[in-house]
């Protein structure tokens, strides 16, 4: 379900013909990657390590190494590294922002500054440029 | 913005019909899925390693200019021994064979035992090239060839332990892949670890060549 794109600005180009916002013709898992404190562990440890270095604190680089290293081996011993949006969830999210959209009036440019303003424009082309 | 700036992209069809596989060892049709979802780890790995050897070439390139620079401390000829670099060498170009031999068993063999021999042998011969490479530093150090000593020593000791310290990770990183194969088996991780492992050793090796080249016996000619 990669995006299409034929032409710069695709999506204001959509706008232009009121033919945003619209629906995929199917809808397919989406894999993420899945979270990792990898990250988090690597900042603390290699900050530790640092400040050793700096203040010829060697305990502390030592322990900070050892602690880095265990760390990367450990994750290699991770086998669930990706979690998948269900094309279904996609769908449900997907298609009730469309409904949303759709339930929207669409103002001008000059209600911009109005509380009339939900942030759907009226199609460029159709005058929301002044 | 209007509608006559549309810029159609052509979509290259061709590409996806023919797709790449990773450099380095193909593992054959049985593990065709690994190679699918892994190509990019590999070629990723590939990427790590060039940007590797542009740090030991600039190492390499600092110590052939610091070779006069002994600021009358010892030199080539008062620090090194031609027999136990011979040996290291050796041990090194030994081990080389023992993981190509790992990765025909990969690729070749349904069991695990001789994958895993011939990974510990390449470990145990990785293991006794440091064992070497330490006793060497060792004797150095008792000659008064210390990093501090002169330019000329800062360099030696910038390129060469940085090649120990990339094969005492390598050796880590076998034992952590044999404990992986040991919980979860030959997965597509494990493949795919053993097949970055092996491009690391083998530029290790690389590498020492040149050490043993420029730096031993360049020094003692």
């Amino acid at each position: 379900m990669l995006p299409e794109i034929y032409s710069i600005d695709a999506f204001m180009t959509e706008k232009d013909r009121g033919q945003g916002w619209q629906a995929p013709d199917r809808y397919e898992d989406i894999e993420m990657p899945a979270n990792s404190a990898l990250g988090v562990v690597i900042a603390i440890t290699g900050l530790a390590m640092a400040f050793g270095l700096v203040w010829y604190m060697w305990w502390l680089v030592i322990a900070a190494g050892l602690v880095t290293l265990v760390a990367i081996i450990a994750r290699g011993f991770v086998r669930q590294t990706t979690r998948t949006i269900s094309a279904s969830e996609v769908q449900r999210t997907h298609e009730h922002w469309l409904e949303q959209v759709r339930r929207t009036t669409p103002i001008n440019r000059s209600q911009e500054q109005t509380t009339a303003n939900h942030g759907l424009p009226v199609p460029p082309i159709e005058g929301a440029v002044q | 913005m209007s509608q006559n700036n549309v810029i159609p992209i052509e979509h290259n069809a061709t590409q996806d019909a023919q797709k790449t596989r990773h450099p380095g060892l193909n593992l054959g049709p049985a593990h065709a899925h690994e190679e699918d979802t892994r190509e990019e780890m590999v070629f990723g790995f590939w990427v790590f390693m060039m940007s590797d050897l542009i740090i030991f070439g600039l190492l390499f390139a600092t110590y052939v200019t610091m070779l006069g620079g002994t600021a009358g401390g010892p030199g080539p000829s008062e620090l090194f021994e031609m027999k136990s670099a011979f040996i290291e060498t050796m041990l090194l170009l030994a081990s080389s064979f023992t993981f190509g031999m790992a990765s025909l068993a990969l690729k070749y063999r349904e069991d695990r035992t001789r994958l895993v021999f011939w990974l510990v042998v390449t470990l145990l011969l990785g293991v006794a090239f440091l064992f070497f490479e330490l006793k060497d530093f060792h004797t150095m150090f008792d000659n008064g060839g210390v990093p501090s000593r002169s330019g000329y020593l800062s360099a030696f000791f910038s390129l060469v332990p940085l090649h120990g310290l990339h094969v005492t990770g390598a050796c880590i990183w076998l034992v952590a892949l044999l404990g992986q194969l040991a919980v979860y088996g030959l997965d597509a991780p494990v493949k795919t670890g053993i097949l970055r492992l092996a491009i690391l050793w083998h530029f290790l090796d690389i590498v020492w060549i040149g050490i043993f080249s420029l730096v031993y016996l360049g020094g003692l000619s």
